[in-house]
C-alpha cells in the first residue's frame, strides 16, 4: 500500500498561497489501479508528487507498505515511479536506448544488468525498431512509451501518471492504456490522473480532487449509479460513454464500456443497422442555440448547413502541394462560421493551417485570399497577415508580457493602431473570453484554462477574418473544453470571421461546428457536413479505423436516434435524460 | 516545422569511429583540436584539414549533412574572414575606394577560412559518432576514481552529466525559438520587412519570450530528472563505455604522434648553432 494520510501541501510564498493539497488521505494497493479525476488545478499533480516523495509534507506522512517514508526518501525512491504529463521533459537520453539506461544508472545497477533491463524494455514497449534514433524524431506516442517504458525498467512497485493520454490522439490513448493494463496484471500498482472519464472504466478505484481534497468515490461500476456526484464537478458524462450506450439500447448484446475500442464500437453500430442509413436531412425540430457549458447532445447539428453556401469564400485553394509532399490540398473553399479540422497526430493538421496563414516556405498550386495569392506576391502576403491570425498550440506558452493586458495589446500596438482602438479592442475580447478581470493580472499567475484564454485573446483581439486555433481544446478538462468551444462560437458569429480548429477530439465541436474537414495521411481527405466526411472519408477506413469510427458514430449520433429507452436501464435512463431537447 | 539542427548532434551510424569508446575518441579530438590551434600555416593546417576529411569519411558522414550542420556557422567565419581582410595593416596589394587590401590581410583571411572550420569538423566529429549518453558516461568513468575523494569528485560527474544534457536539450531550444517565432508570425507581426535595423529589433525582441520558455522547459526538465531517480551527488554507473579495441589505442596513438609533430619545435628545440 502506498499512502498519504492527513497530507497537506502548501506551495511558494506568493499573496495569495492557498493549500495544494489539504489533510489528504489517499491509498493505492499494489497491482491495482487507482485513477484520480479533477478539474484543471484542482492538485492532481501535487498529489502525484507527494506520492513520490518529491515535495515536502507540511503536514501528515507518506507510507510505503505502512512504514513511514524516511527523510532521503530512499524506500520511495526504489518503490516508486513518476511519468510526468510532458514525456519530452523526462526523456533526457539522446535515443530511447540511452534514456532507458539514464534511471537505471542512477539507480548504481551493474552494467550486464543494465543491458538485460533495457533491452526487455525496448522489447516490452514495442521501441526496438526506433532504439537508436534520435528522441527528438519521434511521434508523440513513441515519446509517451519511452516515458513508461524507462519508468518500468526500474522495476517500481507502482507507477504514478500524470495525464498520460492527454497529448494523444485517441488510438494512441487506447495504446497506452492497454499498456499500463498489462503492467497491473504482472502486480505493478498503477496510479493515474485524467480528464478523460471514460478511462476509469479500467480502473479499480476512483478518486476525486477538488480544491486540494480528494473524495473516494469507489469504483467504476458504483460511480456510473450515482453520477451527480461528478456530473456537479464538472464532468458531464464521456461521449464514448454515450455512444456505447446507444449501441446498447439499440439492442447490441456485447458488453460495451470506456475500454471498448473506437473501432468495435463502430463494428458493433454498423451490426445493429444504424450506419450507412441515408445522409442526414436538415432537422426542423433542431433547438435554438445554446452555447454555454453544459453537456453536448450526442450527434451534430445540421442547423446551420442551410447558411453555409452563401457569402463568397473567404480564401481558396486549387490543387495546392505543400512542401515536398507535406500536404496536398485539391479544392478547398474557406467560409465565414466555424470549421473544425479533423485528423490524427502527424496526419497534417497543423501543416494545413499553418498553410492557411502563409508560414509555410513553399508552395505549388494555388492559394487565393484577400484579393490576392500570398505565396506568388509579398503584397498579398502582408495582406493576408493583416487579416489572418493563428493560435500554435499551447498559445500560454508564448506569454512575456508583465500583464495579460499588455500581451493582447502588444501585436495590436505593433500595427500602430490608436490606443484607443487598441484599448476598445483588447477589453472587448477580454470580455468575449472572460478574462476581463484578469487584465492586469501576470499571465504567468493564471490558472490553465484562464491561460488558455487569455492567450486565444491575444489572437482574436487582432479581430482576423481568418482565424485558425490548433488543439485549442488541448490540455484542458472537459467543462473547460465546452466552455471554450461555446466563447469561440460565440466570438465566430459575431464577428462574422472564418474560424478553423484543428482538434482530434471530435466531440468538442459536435454541438458548434458548422462545416468539418479530415486530413488523413496529408491529405485534405474530407470536407462538408459529417455525414459528407464519413461517406468521404469511407476509402480510408481500413488506413485508419478508429478515425473513421469516431467520424461515423459522429454522423450516425443524430439517426442513432436513441429509439425510446426500451426498459429501466440505470445508464441508458442517464443518457437520454442528458441529451433532452435534442431527441423527438 | 523545419529541417533538424544537426550542429552538435549524433548522427546514428555503424562506422568504425562509431564503434569506438567514448573516451579514446574525446582524448584524440582533445589532442587534435590543441594543434589545429597551433599548427603552422598552410601546410599543416592543410594536413590537419585532410585528417578531419578521412575521419569524416570513416564516420560515414554525408558531405550534404556536414554542409548542413555547417552553414548556420560559416557566415560567422566568412564575416570574420573578410574583417580580416580588410583591417590587417600593411603594404597596400589593392586599393578599392576607401578599402585598402593588404598582402598579409589576404594571407591572415585565407588562413581563418580554413583554420576555424577545420576546428569545427574535428571536434564535431565526436559529437556526430558519439552520443551524449555516452560521452557523459566517458567521463563519468574517467572522473571515477575521483568520485572517492568525496565532493569533487561527484562534482566533476555532475558537470560531465549537464554537459551532455546540454547537448541533449539543444534541439529542443532551437524549436524553441522556432516556434516563438512562428507564433510572433502568427499573430501578424511582420518580422521581415523593413531595413535592416527594424529586422535586427524584431529579432532582439524574440529573445526575451525565447528565454522566458527556454526557463520554462529547463524547470520542467529538472522535475523531470529527480522523477527518473536523479539526485546530485549519486554514484552513477558509467553504461556507455567499451574495452579499448587496437582501433582505440591506434586512434590515440595517431593523436600522439600528430600532436608531437605539431608542437616539436616546442618539445625539440633546436640546439643553438
Amino acid at each position: 500500500m502506498l499512502a498519504l494520510y492527513d497530507a497537506t501541501v502548501v506551495f511558494g510564498d506568493n499573496d495569495r498561497s492557498v493549500p495544494a493539497l489539504r489533510g489528504v488521505r489517499f491509498e493505492a494497493p499494489k497491482g491495482q489501479w487507482t485513477a484520480v479525476v479533477g478539474r484543471n488545478g484542482s492538485g492532481k499533480s501535487t498529489l502525484l508528487l507527494a506520492l513520490a516523495g518529491m515535495v515536502p509534507l507540511q503536514e501528515g506522512v507518506l507510507t510505503v507498505d505502512g512504514r513511514p517514508a524516511g527523510d532521503p526518501q530512499e524506500t520511495v525512491a526504489k518503490a516508486v515511479r513518476l511519468v510526468t504529463s510532458r514525456p519530452e521533459h523526462q526523456i533526457v537520453g539522446a535515443t530511447p536506448r540511452e534514456d532507458i539506461a539514464f534511471g537505471l544508472q542512477n539507480m548504481g545497477l551493474p552494467r550486464p544488468e543494465i543491458e538485460r533491463r533495457v533491452r526487455s524494455a525496448l522489447q516490452a514497449f514495442d521501441l526496438e525498431p526506433v532504439a537508436d534514433v534520435p528522441v527528438h524524431r519521434l511521434s508523440g506516442g513513441q515519446l509517451q512509451r519511452l516515458a513508461l517504458a524507462g519508468a518500468w525498467a526500474a522495476k517500481p512497485e507502482w507507477i504514478l501518471l500524470d495525464e498520460p493520454t492527454a497529448m494523444l490522439d485517441p488510438d494512441h490513448q487506447d495504446q497506452v492504456l492497454r499498456l499500463l493494463d498489462g503492467l497491473r496484471r504482472s502486480g505493478t500498482g498503477i496510479i493515474h490522473t485524467t480528464h478523460f472519464l471514460e478511462e476509469i472504466d479500467w480502473a479499480d478505484a476512483v478518486y476525486l480532487m477538488e480544491a486540494g481534497q480528494v473524495f473516494p468515490l469507489g469504483s467504476p461500476a458504483e460511480i456510473r449509479i450515482q453520477w451527480e456526484r461528478l456530473e456537479s464537478a464538472g464532468f458531464p458524462k464521456p461521449w464514448k460513454w454515450r455512444i456505447a450506450d446507444a449501441v446498447r439500447l439499440a439492442g447490441v448484446n456485447r458488453p460495451v464500456d470506456g475500454r471498448t475500442p473506437w473501432s468495435a464500437l463502430a463494428a458493433h453500430l454498423a451490426g445493429a443497422d444504424l450506419i450507412d442509413g441515408p445522409p442526414e436531412t436538415s432537422a426542423p425540430q433542431a433547438p435554438p442555440d445554446t452555447p454555454a457549458a453544459g453537456p453536448e447532445p450526442l450527434g451534430p447539428s445540421s442547423r446551420r448547413s442551410g447558411a453555409r453556401d452563401s457569402g463568397p469564400p473567404v480564401a481558396a485553394i486549387r490543387k495546392l502541394e505543400v512542401g515536398q509532399g507535406r500536404l496536398h490540398v485539391g479544392e478547398c473553399d474557406i467560409r465565414a462560421g466555424l470549421t473544425a479540422v479533423l485528423g490524427a497526430s502527424g496526419a497534417g493538421k497543423s501543416t494545413f493551417l499553418y498553410t492557411l496563414l502563409g508560414l509555410m516556405p513553399s508552395v505549388r498550386g494555388v492559394y487565393a485570399a484577400f484579393g490576392g495569392e500570398p505565396y506568388r506576391s509579398r503584397e498579398a502576403l502582408a495582406r493576408l497577415r493583416a487579416h489572418a491570425a493563428m493560435a500554435l498550440q499551447f498559445p500560454e506558452q508564448q506569454f512575456f508580457a508583465p500583464t495579460v493586458y499588455d500581451d493582447i495589446a502588444y501585436p495590436l500596438l505593433r500595427r500602430n493602431l490608436d490606443p484607443r482602438e487598441v484599448d476598445r479592442r483588447v477589453r472587448e475580447t477580454a470580455d468575449m473570453l472572460e478574462i476581463e478581470s484578469l487584465l492586469n493580472r501576470s499571465p504567468f499567475s493564471l490558472s490553465f484554462g484562464e491561460q488558455r484564454r487569455a492567450a486565444l485573446a491575444g489572437v482574436l483581439a487582432l479581430e482576423p477574418t481568418l482565424a485558425a486555433l490548433d488543439e485549442p481544446f488541448a490540455g484542458l478538462d472537459p467543462a473547460g473544453r465546452a466552455h471554450l468551444a461555446g466563447l469561440i462560437r460565440e466570438w465566430a458569429t459575431e464577428h462574422g470571421a472564418a474560424v478553423l480548429v484543428a482538434t482530434h477530439h471530435i466531440d468538442e465541436l459536435l454541438e458548434f461546428a458548422d462545416e468539418w474537414m479530415v486530413i488523413h495521411r496529408s491529405r485534405l481527405a474530407a470536407r462538408g457536413s459529417l455525414a459528407d466526411c464519413a461517406a468521404a472519408f469511407r476509402p480510408w477506413a481500413s488506413e485508419d479505423p478508429e478515425g473513421w469510427a469516431r467520424l461515423i458514430l459522429a454522423a450516425a449520433g443524430r439517426r442513432t436516434a436513441v429509439p425510446a429507452p426500451p426498459g429501466p436501464s440505470p445508464p441508458a435512463g442517464a443518457a437520454n435524460r442528458k441529451e433532452g431537447g435534442e431527441h423527438p | 516545422m523545419n529541417g533538424e539542427p544537426l550542429l552538435a548532434q549524433y548522427v546514428p551510424g555503424t562506422g568504425l569511429l562509431h564503434r569506438l569508446d567514448a573516451r579514446s575518441k574525446s582524448v584524440a579530438v582533445a589532442l587534435l583540436t590543441a594543434d589545429v590551434l597551433h599548427a603552422s600555416w598552410p601546410l599543416e593546417v592543410c594536413g590537419l584539414a585532410l585528417l578531419a576529411v578521412l575521419g569524416i569519411r570513416l564516420a560515414g558522414i554525408g558531405a550534404r549533412q556536414v554542409w548542413r550542420s555547417l552553414r548556420p556557422l560559416f557566415f560567422l567565419v566568412a564575416f570574420s574572414a573578410l574583417m580580416n581582410l580588410l583591417s590587417v595593416p600593411g603594404d597596400p596589394a589593392w586599393r578599392l575606394g576607401p578599402l585598402t587590401v593588404t598582402r598579409a590581410g589576404l594571407l591572415t583571411a585565407l588562413e581563418t577560412l580554413t583554420r576555424i572550420p577545420v576546428l569545427i569538423l574535428t571536434a564535431s566529429i565526436l559529437v556526430w559518432t558519439t552520443p551524449p549518453g555516452a560521452l557523459i558516461d566517458g567521463m563519468t568513468a574517467a572522473a571515477r576514481p575521483l568520485a572517492r575523494l568525496g565532493r569533487a569528485g561527484t562534482a566533476l560527474q555532475d558537470l560531465a552529466l549537464f554537459a551532455g544534457l546540454a547537448l541533449r536539450f539543444l534541439p529542443m531550444v532551437h524549436e524553441s525559438f522556432h516556434r516563438v517565432r512562428i507564433a510572433r508570425l502568427a499573430r501578424g507581426i511582420d518580422l521581415e520587412g523593413g531595413p535592416a535595423w527594424v529586422r535586427w529589433r524584431n529579432l532582439a525582441e524574440l529573445i526575451i519570450p525565447w528565454l522566458i520558455d527556454v526557463f520554462r522547459r529547463a524547470d520542467a526538465v529538472a522535475i523531470g530528472l529527480a522523477a527518473r531517480g536523479y539526485r546530485r551527488g549519486t554514484v552513477r554507473t558509467p553504461w556507455q563505455i567499451r574495452r579499448w579495441s587496437a582501433a582505440d589505442y591506434l586512434l590515440v596513438g595517431i593523436g600522439l604522434l600528430v600532436t608531437l609533430w605539431v608542437w616539436r619545435r616546442e618539445l625539440f628545440p633546436a640546439p643553438p648553432l
